[in-house]
């Protein structure tokens, strides 16, 4: 027995016109909401984050249902972990009961490592964790729910993960003291990834790109070091991974504070299909109103309200966040998804995700529809 | 008149994609007369709108001859060229200016619909190319969308 009812064939109709809108140009009913239900979606649906990010099918159709449930977007996202990638490397991963997967050990432990450290080929990445992960869950969409089917190529941040490898301090004291061997790294673990983006798009013929930036961001490197080992990986990733077949969708998820690097992503690459987001200016969600200036015509903008007000928050809270952000970019050219800053955090109240979308009904309207 | 080859692979290719020898022709024509060409090593990249279409034709001389390595068409109005990001500097040299060309972005339109998408341009004269993957799939993928929801 499937572990979801199928969800209703008229409201994924409906759900998907209201998706495509933004990138054809023409408004549909309203504003459509994302609130990236990744194990908050297991939480929903009676499970542990654990469970979420172990059982592929299981975690993927929870989304699905929280989709219909929340009248959200018609994507199902999943993903094994953040850290992908990264085990085929060598890190080790410990599972929590109710929270991501963290590393228990890294891969590298001295900075010589990085010279020993070896690609992994397209063949042995077919048989690691992250892609027969993947297959699983997009296997099981594909077969049953064909109407959600869109294959994520999962990078995350090259630099993110690559810095997982040694640890996140060895890395930050790297990018100072030896940034060629810095280099060194992310260029091994981005060319590892895309030997994962060649197998998942020989199995699906396509796949969106998932990427953007964390480390590389305004609370732990500078702008010049934002541009070098950021901008830099996520352009050259997301060139390769078009010419490897990934995309033509691309959603870029800036994790974090950019205060101070916000506006060097627009060297990054934008096809017609490309999502923008950007996390925080300081502690505060980033403004929408400058984002909108500057990538506006670049990408189709999401929104970013706090994970912290969607976990801890008040449903009257979320409300007036996102009402706020939707009034700022609702006539933004290219359009504008609502959502959260981050993934939507593991117990995340019900009524906080209700009242993301209520905002979207009330605010979120086109007119004349 | 120059002589045209296309190989049997190519050959069969053109005539997926719609593009007869003449269009071929002349986009090479076009190329060689107005140097809007881009080059790298022996090959040449040309294209010329034709109609509604714009037609992509990679070739290299052979003596006399031209010998076609591929070919690719879209049909949407390609427009301004921004974003031009000078670290990211590509193979391909500009025919006009002899320098390399950058990645930049260029502006396409169809069916009332503008988006980016992502080009190689001269820094120079600002003459912007698209490759091939970016055409057939870029490209293809939104002439598609937007004609299913503008219909
Ligand atoms: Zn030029």
């Amino acid at each position: 027995m499937k572990f979801i009812v199928d969800p209703d064939p008229k409201w994924v109709e409906h759900a998907t016109k209201r998706f495509a809108a933004p990138f054809v140009g023409r408004p549909y009913d309203r504003i459509d909401v994302d609130p990236i239900l990744l194990s908050e979606a297991g939480y929903l649906a009676g499970f542990s984050a654990k469970e979420w990010y172990l059982n592929p099918k299981k975690g993927i159709a929870s989304v699905i249902a929280a989709h219909e449930a929340f009248d959200l977007i018609p994507v199902a996202h999943w993903w094994p972990t953040i850290h992908v990638w990264e085990q085929e490397l060598g890190n080790k991963l410990e599972w929590r009961e109710n929270q991501p997967p963290h590393i228990k050990e890294n891969a590298i432990k001295t900075p010589e490592d990085i010279d020993k450290l070896e690609v992994v080929s397209e063949e042995e990445i077919k048989k690691g964790p992250t892609y027969t992960s993947f297959v699983e869950a997009f296997d099981y969409v594909r077969d049953n729910y064909p109407n959600w089917f869109v294959p994520l190529y999962f990078a995350f941040h090259p630099e993110a993960n690559a810095s997982q490898l040694i640890g996140l301090e060895k890395f930050l004291v790297m990018t100072i003291r030896n940034p060629p061997l810095c280099h060194k790294l992310i260029q091994k673990f981005m060319e590892t990834s895309l030997n994962g983006c060649r197998a998942l798009v020989e199995r699906y013929g396509s796949a969106m790109i998932v990427t953007g930036s964390t480390v590389a961001g305004s609370d732990l490197l500078g702008p010049k070091q934002v541009k070098e080992f950021g901008v830099r990986y996520v352009s050259e990733l997301v060139k390769k991974a078009l010419k490897i077949g990934a995309g033509p969708q691309i959603w870029y998820h800036h994790c974090g504070n950019h205060a101070r690097d916000w506006e060097l992503w627009k060297d990054t690459i934008f096809t017609p299909f490309t999502v923008m987001q950007i996390g925080y200016e300081g502690r505060k969600p980033f403004p929408l109103e400058k984002l909108k200036q500057l990538y506006g015509r670049r990408a189709t903008l999401m929104g970013n309200v706090d994970t912290m007000v969607a976990y801890s928050g008040s449903p009257t809270q979320v409300y007036e966040m996102a009402k706020e952000q939707i009034l700022a970019a609702k006539d933004s050219p290219y359009g504008f998804i609502s959502g959260l800053a981050c993934e939507c955090p593991h117990g995340s109240p019900p009524a906080n995700i209700h009242a993301l979308v209520r905002a979207a009904r009330d605010f979120g309207k086109y007119e004349g529809d | 008149m120059v002589e045209i080859n296309l190989s049997a692979e190519v050959r069969k290719l053109a005539e997926e994609r719609g593009i007869p020898l003449e269009q071929v022709r002349e986009v090479v024509q076009h190329g060689e007369e107005t140097k809007e060409k881009l080059l790298l090593d022996d090959q040449t990249l040309a294209k010329k709108r034709i109609g509604t279409t714009t037609v992509y034709v990679v070739y290299r001389r052979a003596g006399e001859a031209i010998d076609v390595v591929t070919v690719y068409s879209h049909r949407m109005e390609e427009r301004e060229v921004s974003d031009f990001v000078p670290d990211d500097v590509q193979p391909w040299r500009c025919g006009r200016c002899n320098k390399n060309v950058v990645r930049a972005s260029m502006n396409v339109s169809y069916l009332g619909i503008t988006r980016q998408a992502p080009a190689m341009a001269c820094p120079d004269c600002g003459v912007g190319f698209f490759e091939e993957h970016i055409v057939n799939k870029t490209l293809c993928t939104a002439m598609c969308l937007f004609e299913k929801k503008r219909a």
